[in-house]
């Protein structure tokens, strides 16, 4: 007995002295009525009663909001119809029935709607083109080899930038707010099975679109039904040598289990880390359209480089939408927005690409990519 | 006796735990200095000292001086432009275009920064442009646009294409050697700022980088090499001959047309790839690298490869648009040789150095 009190408090000392080396948490303090009780954190996110349906519905619909949006290659499309999806009125969504009478809509969730309905009627408007070749002050399509994209009279794919911009006003925005939020929510009053603060971190990790068993080292097909989408397909698109997937996935899987052992030092890290490790994911996408319109294999090739830079452009303005801790300055970010909203014509002719250049840097030094 | 193996007990557990408290503090920030056990002592930081010292730096060198035997050569052409000072400049023309192809697999760092393959050899070149250029008599090189206005592939043209020759003595003579000078001067400007580039800076970082996530210079390396063979398969052997085409030939397209050097090119690319490979002999190369991962049998049977795929091109006989129609049978099978190659390269190499191939995009939308 006596022994193994000592060995108790010899790693109690060591748990200490490695606390003490830590700087986020660095005196753990638990007020005395709200005592942390055992819990486990599992390795899939079904917790009892979790819900985040709607989050869910609403990733479903983003991706078919896109798909619509990309349709203008080939055929005319109108932005009352883009507008539908948006609003979900007139039973459009067709890969899930049940979004139609869901209730829920993109547009409810979405900072400055109108931003995205000006972008659909961009789109509808060069749909118009799709059969004549884009230059420099005129929307039309670019074809390089098996590629076929549509541009506006900047180079830009109104389609990506609706839709990699509605990943920051719609989802990123969302799971950045309700985890900002999480320590003021009632995490004490059950209801249905959950506290409030746990529905918020369950809604939160429903804009992350991935499945409830979502494992970073699938490759996933995109004909399977339950492959992550939106920031769940760019979890491994563009966040795999910063550990996105795994990074982000078991960060919710720890803090909601820490949410039922009502551990807020835990909570509050792994929504840090959770914040911290997505706006990274949102700097590293466009950290790499910065760079493909550079590279000297895609030199000249408008169709691989306007594509780049449309995902560039949606991603910049979803970083708009980082938490306010972000260690993106507000001078940086204008930048950012600035070069991407350069004609792109303008952009890929810049003798040793200037600006896209600065762009790389200020991304690369802040985020440490 | 007890109280003291407690006590003993208790120590011990206390250096333990000041150990682990230590062990959390330092920061696993060496990790590129730690030695992989599955590399068996390998010196990667010796292998792209290598690389840079005896491979791609006197390379450069080697090009730029070659370059003002050109430029000289150039001079004397079009002082006195006559059918001998053409042949005599041709081959000083192909020794200088094979003398790039050293070069051709060294497109990151400066060269990258410099688009230097791209302002050098993007072929088949834009003769309307270049025309159009010669007529205005003015024009930038700079723009990224303008890559196909210049390089060797424009020098190719303006000085080996049929019937040009005469074109140095008419009305427009003045300003077309004014351009031929302009691009030699354009390709000594780009070469000096790669030389200087790695000479300067990149040097340094290239030796101490022996990571081989994307970005590093091993995975830089491994993907030029795939790179290369994609450019051998494709631009410089396999798309003029219809690989893409369904059998239409394009011979007009292939690497240094005019001069009808194209498999000379080409298997001058493929040699220089192989000593790239193998790190000159020197036992500081990617195939030593690969000995040391135990892959023992994969670095032999690409070396074994390059060596098939470089005696299938030796079988083709320049020109390549002649031989196009009468040496059907080699090209096929120099091609079959440079896919297995290929392969070999980049799916089984890349694995097994750890490395992604990153230059084709794999955006999904």
């Amino acid at each position: 007995m006596k022994r193994s009190f000592t060995i108790l408090t010899v790693l109690y000392a060591a748990l200490l002295f490695t606390a003490s080396c830590t700087k986020d948490n660095a005196l753990v303090t638990t007020p005395v009525d709200e005592a942390v009780t055992p819990y486990d954190v599992p390795i899939t996110y079904n917790f009892a009663n979790a819900d985040f349906f709607k989050a869910s519905q609403r990733v479903k619909m983003g991706a078919e909001l896109n798909s619509y949006l990309g349709t203008a290659n080939n055929a005319v499309i109108t932005s009352a119809k883009a507008n539908d999806y948006f609003d979900n009125k007139n039973n459009l969504f067709t890969t899930d029935a049940s979004l139609n009478t869901s209730g829920v809509t993109l547009a409810e969730k979405t900072a400055d709607a109108a931003y995205f309905r000006g972008h659909f009627a961009t789109q509808a408007t060069n749909s118009l083109s799709n059969t004549v070749t884009a230059a420099d002050g005129t929307a039309g399509i670019i074809v390089v080899g098996t590629t076929k994209r549509l541009v506006g009279p900047t180079g830009l794919e109104s389609n990506q930038a609706a839709a990699k911009g509605m990943m920051g006003a719609l989802f990123f925005k969302e799971a950045v707010t309700l985890l900002t939020n999480i320590p003021n929510d009632d995490n004490k009053t059950v209801t249905n099975g959950t506290t409030l603060a746990q529905r918020h971190w369950d809604e939160a990790f429903g804009n992350l679109g991935v499945p409830v068993n979502y494992d970073p080292a699938v490759t996933y097909v995109n004909t399977d039904p339950l492959r992550p989408l939106l920031w769940g397909g760019y979890l491994a698109e563009r966040g795999k040598e910063i550990l996105a997937g795994k990074t982000i996935f078991d960060a919710f899987l720890k803090g909601r289990a820490a949410l039922g052992g009502h551990d807020k030092v835990v909570v509050a890290a792994q929504a840090k880390i959770i914040i911290d490790k997505w706006e990274q994911l949102n700097a590293a996408a466009a950290l790499e359209y910065s760079t493909i319109p550079t590279r000297s294999v895609n030199v000249n090739n408008l169709a691989t480089q306007f594509h780049a830079l449309s995902e560039g452009f949606g991603f910049i303005h979803s970083l708009q939408f980082r938490a306010t801790t972000s260690k993106l300055s507000a001078a940086d970010y204008a930048t950012l927005k600035s070069i991407f909203a350069t004609n792109f014509y303008t952009l890929i002719n810049e003798p040793g690409f200037t600006k896209l250049v600065q762009a790389q840097t200020i991304l690369k030094t802040t985020y440490v990519l | 006796m007890m109280i003291i193996n407690r006590l003993r007990a208790g120590i011990f557990l206390g250096i333990a735990a000041f150990a682990i408290g230590f062990v959390a503090c330092s920061k696993s920030d060496n990790s590129t200095t730690k030695p992989n056990p599955a590399e068996n002592g390998f010196d990667k930081a010796a292998m792209l000292t290598n690389y840079a010292d005896n491979l791609i730096i006197p390379a450069y060198t080697s090009l730029q001086t070659q370059l003002g035997v050109l430029e000289i050569a150039a001079n004397s052409f079009l002082a006195a432009p006559t059918f001998a000072n053409k042949q005599a400049l041709k081959i000083v023309f192909k020794d200088t275009y094979l003398k790039f192809e050293h070069v051709s697999v060294d497109q990151f760092g400066p060269a990258e920064a410099a688009l230097f393959t791209n302002f050098t050899n993007t072929f088949p070149t834009d003769s309307i442009a270049i025309e159009g250029n010669i007529t205005r008599g003015t024009y930038s090189f700079n723009a990224n646009s303008a890559v196909g206005q210049q390089g060797f592939p424009a020098l190719d043209y303006l000085l080996f294409s049929p019937n040009h020759l005469n074109d140095f003595s008419g009305a427009n003579a003045v300003n077309r050697k004014k351009y031929v000078q302009d691009v030699i001067a354009r390709l000594k400007t780009l070469t000096g700022t790669v030389l200087t580039g790695w000479q300067n800076t990149y040097r340094a970082s290239f030796i101490t980088n022996t990571r081989s996530d994307s970005g590093s210079p091993i995975a830089f390396l491994i993907n030029q090499f795939a790179f290369e063979m994609d450019q051998l398969k494709g631009p410089r052997i396999g798309w003029p001959f219809g690989k893409q085409s369904a059998d239409i030939l394009f011979p007009n397209n292939t690497e240094g047309f005019n001069a009808g050097i194209s498999v000379a090119l080409a298997t001058e690319n493929l040699i220089s790839l192989k000593a790239m490979f193998n790190g000159n002999g020197s036992g500081k190369g990617m195939s030593d690298y690969l000995i040391a991962l135990k892959k023992d049998k994969l670095s032999s049977d690409v070396l074994t490869q390059f060596d098939k795929a470089i005696n299938g091109l030796k079988a083709v006989p320049d020109p390549y648009a002649t031989s196009m129609s009468l040496h059907k049978t080699e090209i096929e099978a120099a091609y079959r040789e440079i896919q297995i190659l290929l392969t070999l390269i980049k799916t089984d190499v890349a694995s097994a150095t750890g490395v992604r191939i990153t230059y084709q995009d794999t955006d999904g939308d």
